[in-house]
């Protein structure tokens, strides 16, 4: 069974449905990570690791949703505990990622670009590569949030001046 | 937590001390505490109570209409030993703007009443991260009455931020539970308060996803000169309504009413939620805080995904239009020649409309979401080979923002001429915005009218009549273009007068509910040409001729020349089915003038038979909003 979230569900269905706790109310201290695969991850940091983090679950069956949609833990008190903003936003602007990376600059990319910590004077750079590497990052209208995330990684992890935001 | 019977306290003289402090500088009556706790003066009576209504919120057992008893309760808490539980957060963690509220007021001694650490809320304004507040303003957007009076946010915004990274940001929206209701149940819970409504925290991208992609609203930004400090206690005081709820009333303590509050705790001198005028309307609370002393620093617009479209399609020539609609209807494809031979800029200008317009349509329903997403991705990989960036112009917002529209009630005096008879008009409208009122801040051929009715007096007649009463009217011609289709429509329920043969001069006040469906277009930039058909049933006075269903069709153009004056004309003819009735036409013209912001010239003229002959009419009035 094919366990990856299409770019389509992931488009429109994830915007209602990552954010289950989003009210401030009712929810408990959470201290848990976000999702099972931070947990092999635990103690290292960066961006990465944590992506890695998610990668490590992308296909572990039905839990994938939950993962993908960012509803297993990455909130606490309604808001995204910092590491897992990337991801966040990556699975609920995906659509929007798109749509900027292709274009090479735009506020959904500035954000994704903020959020992975990568300094002003190297967006230009990082929009560039992505945009070049559109066709690698979405290959296919059935690609996951957590599959572009690899890929954008691997793609800055190709580039001697990116790679160090992806190494952190 | 509960409330601390003072007995039990007996033995802490500190706690006496605070209290007997806060007594002497009545600190309960200070604007600061009565902001903290949401309280209200009472309608009737010298009295307070609290809009909040989750009992969780008080400290007092009789703390929403006490003041001074939940200050005193709140005290007490805060000697509360700590708890085992790392789940039950301290009292002064739980109400920690309160806390430090009253730890300034009083000079706290930390060796006599010693600060409890907070753990949960540290980590959770941290991550919130503000140093700065931004009201946010998602605008009416047309086909949906519900939202024709617009929304209120507020967005903390982090510290080294720019415009291109708000996403990132967290905003608060205070909302009503509504769960599933239909229609009817719905505007009935909502009048009286039957649902609750409560506080919530999001990333700003998850609202910007659904105000603007997903219904298509134009967002105004308004960044708001609070200091690091404010801000700070506006997210203190959000974190103590975390699970609290109010009774949610849609015309009353709604959406923007509630957020007030936030700014009140932030700088309580404001007392933007002692100015009972702004209950209703978002927009009118949005200008009361715009006109609050050095309160406003700057507006960002930001376009939805309709009016990315539209804007869009004004810059490409009629060529341009149809190779974007091809692509997104997937006629064409991003390598056909047609497409492969524009210049760069132009090309990677079309499949990006093409590509926004292929989500629109997912985010309307209008195609499922497996074939928007292929059709979207093989646009965009066509985009990304493009070196070149788009070359349509950036879009802009209106030239009249929101904030410097017309207020939202209107009165009027005119006078006129029917069929020879002169007769004074007296005008009179709570809310909202009419075809002829001044457009400019208003959603383009979006009308909507509560509770308007016009009072005339006729030289040598008796007593001034009631000419028309609008219960509720709304009109919504939104221009359809190459990619985007809406429907045009609009609904009346209320009292007109109705002059048919045998009926005085004055007419028969009949009851009318009509409804009409069709489609607008234009030529220019703003003009909007409209063709519906409309049904109405009709009945009072002299039913024999006024009792019946009409049928017909009507032609109008909107044309707003500027944003000050409107040219309106409409037309339409009816037949009548009744017992003794008769076919009727009307035909009207209107042109407006803007004199100020909240001032307005109208003259109008008509021509109308409705069974006894044609009537012209000709008024002239002055319109003045407030």
């Amino acid at each position: 069974m094919k366990s990856l979230v299409s770019i389509a569900l992931v488009m429109g269905l994830t915007a209602g449905a990552a954010y289950a706790d989003n009210h401030v109310q009712g929810e408990t201290a959470d201290s848990s990570g976000c999702g099972v695969g931070t947990i092999l991850w635990k103690g290292q940091s960066g961006v990465a690791p944590q992506i890695l983090a998610v990668t490590t679950n992308g296909t572990s069956g039905n839990q994938t949703f939950g993962i993908t949609s960012g509803t297993l833990g990455c909130t606490k008190d309604g808001v995204v505990s910092p590491p897992a903003e990337v991801r966040m936003l990556t699975v609920s602007q995906l659509d929007n990622l798109a749509k900027d990376v292709a274009r090479g600059e735009g506020e959904t990319l500035a954000s994704f670009a903020t959020a992975m910590k990568v300094e002003q004077q190297d967006q230009p750079l990082l929009f560039a590569t992505l945009k070049s590497n559109f066709t690698r990052i979405f290959p296919a209208d059935s690609v996951s949030a957590d599959e572009v995330l690899v890929s954008i990684q691997q793609v800055m992890a190709e580039d001697e001046t990116l790679a160090r935001y992806i190494e952190a | 937590m509960g409330q601390k019977p003072a007995a039990e306290a007996a033995g802490n003289v500190y706690l006496e001390t605070l209290i007997d402090k806060a007594v002497a500088a009545d600190l309960a009556a200070e604007p600061a505490w009565h902001a903290l706790l949401h309280y209200r003066p009472d309608w009737l009576g010298p009295g307070y109570h609290s809009l909040i209504d989750s009992p969780g919120f008080f400290l007092a057992a009789n703390g929403k209409t006490d003041p001074r008893a939940e200050l005193e309760a709140t005290l007490s808490a805060f000697f509360q030993p700590p708890s085992n539980d790392e789940q039950t957060q301290h009292p002064q963690c739980a109400f920690v703007a309160r806390y430090r509220w009253l730890k300034e007021r009083l000079r706290f001694d930390r060796d006599r009443l010693s600060p409890m650490p907070c753990a949960r809320f540290v980590a959770w304004s941290e991550t919130i991260d503000a140093t700065s507040a931004t009201l946010i303003f998602p605008a009416a957007y047309m086909n949906n009455p519900a939202s024709m009076f617009g929304h209120t946010l507020l967005r903390f915004d982090r510290p080294d931020q720019s415009e291109s990274t708000r996403l990132l940001s967290y905003a608060v929206n205070y909302g009503a539970e509504t769960g599933e209701d239909n229609g009817l149940l719905f505007a009935v819970l909502g009048l009286t308060g039957g649902y609750p409504g409560t506080y919530s925290v999001e990333p700003y991208y998850q609202l910007v996803k659904r105000y603007s992609d997903i219904e298509n609203r134009d967002i105004h930004e308004y960044q708001l000169a609070f200091t690091e400090g404010e801000v700070a206690r506006m997210v203190e005081h959000l974190w103590e309504l975390r699970g609290q709820w109010s009774e949610y009333y849609f015309f009353d303590e709604n959406c923007s009413y509630q957020l007030l509050f936030l700014l009140d705790v932030a700088r309580p001198s404001l007392d933007l939620a002692g100015d009972f005028a702004l209950h209703v309307i978002p927009v009118d609370s949005v200008r009361a805080v715009l006109e609050r002393e050095g309160l406003f620093e700057k507006a960002v617009f930001r376009p939805s995904g309709q009016t990315r479209i539209s804007q869009g399609l004004i810059g490409l020539s009629a060529a341009g239009r149809r190779l974007a609609r091809d692509l997104a209807e997937g006629a064409a494809m991003p390598e056909d020649e047609t497409i492969a031979d524009l210049p760069p800029a132009r090309r990677a200008a079309v499949l990006e409309l093409a590509e926004t317009f292929v989500t629109h349509q997912m985010e309307t329903g209008d195609i499922g979401r497996d074939e928007a997403a292929a059709r979207a991705l093989k646009l965009l990989t066509a985009r990304s080979r493009i070196e070149a960036a788009s070359d349509l112009p950036p879009i802009e917002g209106p030239k009249t923002r929101p904030d410097q529209g017309h207020e939202s009630a209107r009165a009027g005096i005119g006078f006129g001429l029917r069929d020879g008879r002169s007769f004074s008009s007296l005008r009179f409208r709570p809310a909202y915005h009419d075809a002829l009122d001044p457009s400019g801040g208003y959603a383009p051929g979006a009308a909507i009218d509560f509770l308007a009715f016009e009072l005339r007096h006729y030289k040598g007649g008796d007593a001034p009549l009631l000419e028309t009463f609008t219960g509720v009217g709304i009109r919504s011609m939104a221009r359809q273009n190459a990619l985007i289709r809406p429907i045009s429509w609009h609904l009346n329920a209320g009292l007109e007068r109705m002059r048919v043969k045998g009926t005085d001069e004055e007419g028969a006040l009949v009851a009318a509910f009509e409804g009409g469906a069709g489609i607008s277009a234009g030529l220019g930039r703003d003009d909007i040409w409209s063709a519906t058909l409309d049904a109405e049933l009709s009945g009072g006075e002299d039913c024999d001729r006024t009792c019946s269903l009409n049928l017909g069709p009507a032609l109008s153009l909107l044309w707003p020349m500027s944003d000050s004056a409107t040219f309106l004309a409409h037309g339409r003819y009816q037949l009548r089915f009744g017992e003794r009735t008769r076919d009727r036409y009307q035909l009207r013209l209107g042109q407006s003038l803007g004199l100020a912001q909240n001032l307005a010239l109208k003259l109008e003229a008509g021509l109308e038979d409705e069974g006894s002959g044609a009537e012209q009419e000709f008024l002239t009035s002055l319109d003045w909003y407030f």
